[in-house]
């Protein structure tokens, strides 16, 4: 279904082409060419596609416990913000200490950052959406605060960023011809976690049942509370391994602009990709593709990057209206007609 | 006479199974017709047809003798044809009145006129003595007065024939005689009923004629005087049911479950819901709980489960005092718990049937180690409860929520019953199931009590709790009124506890009755 709601979103992006005046053929082209033409430009495919993943997953997993997490921007942010701090605080460490530390941090940012509504909610029915977002805000203004003022760069030349991480805490390059970095591999390999976490162990187990039936799960003997707050705080620790592997992996630098809205984009990863892991990989590697493609295609036909956005929101709408009952119901009715009128 | 509705031979399929073969069916004027049958037998898609929320395949509908065809539910309101569903289609947030007014256009349109419709509403409550407030909000009402609107909703669009889907499923005792009181003043009036129902005491209380369903034929139309429960139970599930369960008597041991005194305080008004509850059940016996609903049931049932705190007393359990449990402790004592509402506290709909079997075990050995679970050896284990409570389904990966009631409630009797609990608490545990899965119940429910363990029945139908139990306790304003024998429970005895009239003011002779335990069909 996931596929057909793509395929769907990509024909009518490609009436958006020509409505725009650029034939859709030449401009798919221009994309594929982008996203996929030589090393390097998958290179750049894939580590676009690493924050979305792990935000993603970051979304995904609360979803299944029937926590909406719309709150991934800010946990991103902390995340950075607290593996910047241990990667420029701890200068001199060899990399096979310090990186593992860096990554740490990012987690255990995140984690409290999404931990606190988790609390809340647990505690005091405090409803997530709006302590999300909020939380969401104040991350993002305390990482501004931070670079703007005591963590900037005296030789920034007044941009609002902060001292380049040591060497030692940058996120190597594992595949030299691609520029693929380690993150990559890192949100895979938590994707692959994520996936064993959710069906293979008692917590993931507890996760769904709290999901699917919190009272049922509650007179079962499981604590939904205890459920709620450990599933934020995982939620809330991979949306900031995002923040950390943006900064440690591609741009170096805290700075208060370097996510242009991951944690947004990711809840549209997590819904298109059903709150699957396998699913938010594929989706987070699809819209990775999509918005390099856009920048291809920009510069060789001068196409308009937001056409990228525009089929990124058409998937999800495909992806939701492919759920929609009511929908199904009408298409099956259509082909058991068909069906009917042959036989 | 003419029939008001005749359905002829109406056929309608869905894939794989044929929910309508050749039914036909009528109901004439002043006349309460009962459409019996096992859930899945085909009522509901029948009356679906009829109110034009679905088509048939083939087959003609009358209506006052004229063929006519229903593609919608306003086609058929329009004919006169009313429904009330089994869940309400009123909006909480407006009054009786707006409800009523709601789709439709008074005589002063676009304004609108709800002066005009309560005073109409209010000559339609005389009408046919149909007490409810035009202008109370939906909200605050009780389930049968919510109910009472509706069908003052339908006559108020000129319904002159009603639709009831399992009208007393929701309904406490009182409220369903109520209920019946207003059908019996429509019947009087010359309007129809057709009054969709597993219940058999109800159909042979209220009805003219029952027709019976099974596997999507009517298997006979019978006049309700002519006719008697263990007939009609034999044409819905097609064998002689045993309504008269045999039962070995009691063998009580030791106190398992004990009660001290309990109260429990309520957190909205500075009143207790429950007060000075004492109670033991011993291990061989069951001991039900009965009364309307709504006497303390709730708070009481919501402690014993270790969802609520209470304010005074004590409960032990297995010798274990649980006054302070939280539901984790009760799983690990074994206390096996039925909760009445299947599909919020029961099961987590969504989850397959497996994973629900699993719910309280599920962090065991062996199916789990290190926090792993071992998804095969879970499987394993819910083949042989899927055979052990002959679970019927396709495949135990299914979600929960597609099986039907009866098989849902069988999942939520496996798991509670799969570790052999010395200790059961039991609510309601055949609401909505129909006679075969309601059967099923009562023998396990038995079969445990036999194996020694004690059951606490917390239940509101009366003709379960004489039927199972071996001593009584009626509940009234969350008192107990007094605790009897079932051998001298009778219907006068507890239905004057379940007024509120304590057992030890009961004066020794009471005017005759029929005992009826064990039970036996009512003459």
């Amino acid at each position: 279904m996931p596929l057909l709601a793509i395929l769907a979103a990509l024909a009518v992006g490609g009436g958006v082409m020509a409505i725009s005046g650029i034939n859709p053929w030449e401009g798919y082209v221009a994309m594929a060419r982008g996203a996929f033409g030589g090393p390097s430009r998958i290179g750049v495919t894939v580590t676009k596609a690493t924050p979305l993943i792990l935000a993603g997953l970051g979304v995904a997993l609360p979803f299944r416990c029937g926590l909406l997490n719309i709150g991934g921007e800010g946990q991103i942010y902390i995340g950075a913000l607290t593996a910047t701090l241990v990667a420029l605080g701890l200068p001199g460490l060899p990399l096979a200490l310090h990186l593992p530390l860096v990554i740490l941090a990012g987690f255990v940012g995140g984690a409290v950052w999404g931990g606190i509504p988790g609390f809340l909610r647990a505690r005091f029915k405090l409803n997530e959406l709006i302590t999300t977002i909020m939380l969401g805000y104040i991350a993002f203004w305390i990482v501004s605060y931070l670079v703007h003022g005591v963590m900037k760069d005296p030789q920034g030349g007044g941009y609002p960023w902060s001292v380049r991480i040591p060497d030692s805490a940058i996120l190597p390059i594992i595949l030299r011809g691609y520029r693929i970095n380690l993150g990559f591999i890192l949100a895979l390999v938590c994707a692959a976690l994520a996936h064993l976490v959710l069906w293979h162990t008692a917590f993931g187990f507890e996760m769904r049942a709290v999901g699917a039936g919190p009272l049922a799960a509650r007179l079962a003997g499981i604590n939904p509370e205890r459920t709620t707050v450990l599933t934020f705080a995982l939620g809330g620790g991979l949306a900031g391994l995002a923040g950390m592997a943006e900064v440690m992996g591609v741009q170096y630098r805290l700075s208060d602009f370097f996510s242009p809205g991951y944690g947004w984009d990711a809840i549209v990863v997590a819904l298109a990709g059903q709150s699957s892991p396998v699913g938010v990989v594929l989706v987070g590697l699809f819209f990775g593709a999509l918005r390099n493609g856009a920048e291809g295609a920009s510069r060789s036909i001068a196409m308009p990057t937001s056409i990228s956005l525009i089929i990124q929101a058409l998937t999800l709408l495909f992806v939701v209206g492919s759920n929609s009952v009511v929908l199904r119901r009408a298409w099956e009715r259509r082909v058991r007609r068909r069906v009917g009128d042959s036989g | 006479m003419d029939a008001l509705l005749r359905m002829d031979s109406v056929t309608k399929s869905f894939p794989g199974v044929l929910a309508n073969d050749r039914i036909s069916f009528e109901v004439a004027e002043g006349e309460i017709h009962a459409l019996l049958g096992e859930n899945g037998a085909g009522k509901t898609t029948l009356m679906r047809i009829l109110y034009g929320m679905t088509s048939p395949d083939s087959g003609t509908i009358y209506w006052r003798g004229k063929p006519v065809r229903i593609p919608s539910s306003h086609v058929a309101i329009g004919l006169g044809i009313g429904m009330i569903h089994q869940h309400f289609m009123l909006i909480p947030e407006f009054t009786v009145a707006e409800n009523v007014a709601l789709g439709l256009r008074g005589d002063r349109s676009p304004l609108l006129d709800l002066r005009g419709t309560a005073q109409r509403l209010e000559a339609l409550s005389a009408q046919f003595g149909l007490r409810v407030d035009p202008w109370a909000r939906v909200k605050d009402l009780s389930t049968g007065e919510q109910q009472r609107a509706e069908i003052v909703k339908a006559l108020y669009r000129g319904a002159h024939l009603l639709v009831l889907d399992e009208p007393t499923a929701v309904l406490t005792p009182g409220e369903a005689d109520e209920l019946f009181a207003v059908l019996d003043s429509l019947r009087a009036q010359g309007r129809a009923v057709v009054f969709i129902s597993h219940k058999l005491r109800e159909v042979m209380q209220i009805s003219d004629r029952v027709t019976v369903l099974r596997r999507g034929r009517a298997v006979a139309t019978v006049p309700t005087c002519e006719t008697s429960q263990e007939q009609l139970a034999n044409m819905m599930v097609g064998r002689p049911v045993v309504l008269q369960i045999e039962r070995s008597p009691a063998r009580p041991g030791k106190e398992v479950i004990r009660l001290d005194e309990v109260a429990i305080r309520s957190r909205e008004h500075h009143r207790n819901e429950v007060e000075d509850i004492s109670l033991t059940v011993r291990e061989g016996e069951i001991v039900a709980l009965t009364g309307v609903a709504g006497n303390g049931q709730r708070p009481l049932i919501e402690a014993l489960f270790g969802l609520r705190r209470v304010s005074a007393g004590h409960i032990s359990i297995l010798g274990r005092d649980v006054t302070a449990c939280r539901p984790c402790d009760l799983v690990a004592l074994n206390v096996g718990r039925i909760p009445e509402d299947r599909q919020t506290m029961g099961l987590a709909m969504s989850l397959s049937v497996y994973e629900n079997l699993a719910l309280e075990t599920y962090d065991r050995e062996p199916t789990c180690r290190w926090g792993v679970l071992r998804r095969g050896e879970l499987r394993r284990q819910a083949q042989l409860l899927r055979e052990e409570y002959d679970i019927r389904m396709p495949s135990i990966d299914l979600p929960v929520g597609k099986l039907s009631g009866g098989n849902q409630q069988k999942v939520i009797l496996a798991r509670a019953l799969r570790r052999r609990p010395r200790a059961i608490i039991a609510v309601d545990p055949t609401r909505g199931l129909d006679v075969g899965a309601t059967e099923f119940v009562y023998r396990q429910l038995l079969a445990a009590r036999d194996q020694g363990a004690a059951v606490l029945l917390i239940s509101t139908d009366l003709e379960e709790v004489l039927c199972l139990s071996d001593r009584i306790g009626v509940i009234y304003n969350g008192q107990i009124m007094g605790v009897l024998p079932a051998t001298e429970a009778d219907e006068t005895r507890l239905g004057l506890m379940m007024a509120g009239m304590p057992l030890a003011n009961m004066p020794d002779v009471l005017p005759p009755t029929h005992t009826f335990s064990n039970c036996s069909p009512q003459p």
